[in-house]
């Protein structure tokens, strides 16, 4: 099936909300996504962007059952490691499930990792629920590495009340 | 002793910052892996498009550390990006020099810190710790942050230049 990787524009936050939330349900936390294709115009798209943004496209007689010509995104994000320098931190690679298995996934990440180059970025990061086998698999044969496994990398937070507390904390 | 200032690091720092982030590396048992140079530090962090921010911790020239430095603390920080609650702020590096610890130093950065996301509209601040790196870990819980590998099972992967090369020649 033929299909089209390119730049996000404005005008396509409303399909990467769509598959945001697709993406969401499937990781099983769809009541944690709070905003919406608005938050991503602005702050994708204006004088300083947080984040950068690949679609997936096909062509209109390949559009999926509910009419979407927009299958599949990769948002990611600049980083910064203090051992290595500039890095890419993908945050979220999403094909339909209709659309799998056509090469747009690795076409995807694919594009992510030429973007890296460019940016003369040592290193894309990323991460993965260890329930979620087939992603796992997709990311190993690629040649990742599971840091967590590997060296003990855990995630931590401050979110929200707790984040508010330490702003306040008397010193 | 409790005389400290914090304050944003300026491009005469880099010798300082590279120095830390070595000592750092060191305590996590990982030195060989640092990279990094005083050059990239300066272009990466000073030019046009910085990859990221940082706050250094000084104190005056009569409490220098006993090799003779006055920088003896820094947080290295950069703006990410969640779908579902847009932006954030990560923390990637974050140390006090052991002789200047127990001062309410790195409660002062951690406050600062939390402080500049709450202002920039950041919903969260995120960071990663080594499971083994048992202090660091209940610092950050008695301040109220939550492990979302434990949590919600995030590991944490990367793919390395080699590999990542090796996708963009098969597209």
């Amino acid at each position: 099936m033929k299909f089209n990787i390119c730049a996000a524009k404005p005008e396509d936050c409303k399909d990467i909300a769509r598959m945001i939330m697709e993406l969401a349900v499937y990781e099983k936390m769809p009541d944690q996504v709070k905003i919406s294709y608005k938050e991503l115009e602005k702050d994708g798209f204006g004088p300083n962007p947080f984040y950068q943004c690949l679609v997936a496209e096909v062509p209109e007689e390949h559009k999926s059952k509910d009419g979407h010509t927009k299958v599949g995104y990769a948002l990611f994000f600049y980083t910064y490691s203090t051992w290595k320098g500039r890095t890419v931190y993908m945050e979220d690679l999403y094909v339909m499930p209709e659309y799998r298995g056509k090469g747009m996934g690795k076409a995807l990440m694919a594009t992510v990792a030429k973007v890296a180059k460019e940016q003369h970025c040592v290193r894309l990061q990323f991460s993965v629920l260890d329930w979620n086998k087939p992603s796992l698999d997709f990311y190993l044969s690629k040649g990742a590495e599971d840091l967590t496994a590997k060296e003990g990398w855990h995630f931590l937070r401050f979110h929200g009340i707790a984040l508010d507390n330490l702003a306040q904390e008397a010193p | 002793m409790a005389n400290f200032i914090l304050r944003k690091a300026e491009p005469k720092d880099v010798s300082d910052i590279l120095r830390l982030i070595k000592e750092l590396a060191k305590f996590e048992e990982m030195e060989d892996q640092v990279i990094l140079t005083e050059k990239d530090l300066l272009e990466d962090g000073f030019g046009d498009h910085p990859f990221y921010h940082c706050i250094v911790a000084e104190v005056p020239k009569q409490d220098q550390s006993v090799d003779g430095h006055m920088i003896i603390g820094f947080a290295m920080y950069y703006f990410t990006y969640d779908p579902w609650i847009g932006k954030l702020l990560y923390l990637e590096d974050f140390y006090v020099m052991k002789e200047f610890r127990g001062f309410g130093i790195g409660s002062e950065i951690l406050k600062k810190l939390s402080q500049t996301a709450v202002r920039t509209r950041c919903s969260s601040m995120h960071f990663i710790v080594a499971e083994w790196n048992k202090s660091s870990i209940e610092f950050y819980k008695r301040r109220g942050a939550s492990d979302l590998s434990l949590e919600e099972g995030w590991r944490l992967f990367k793919i390395d230049k080699q590999n990542l090369l090796k996708m963009t020649d098969e597209e």
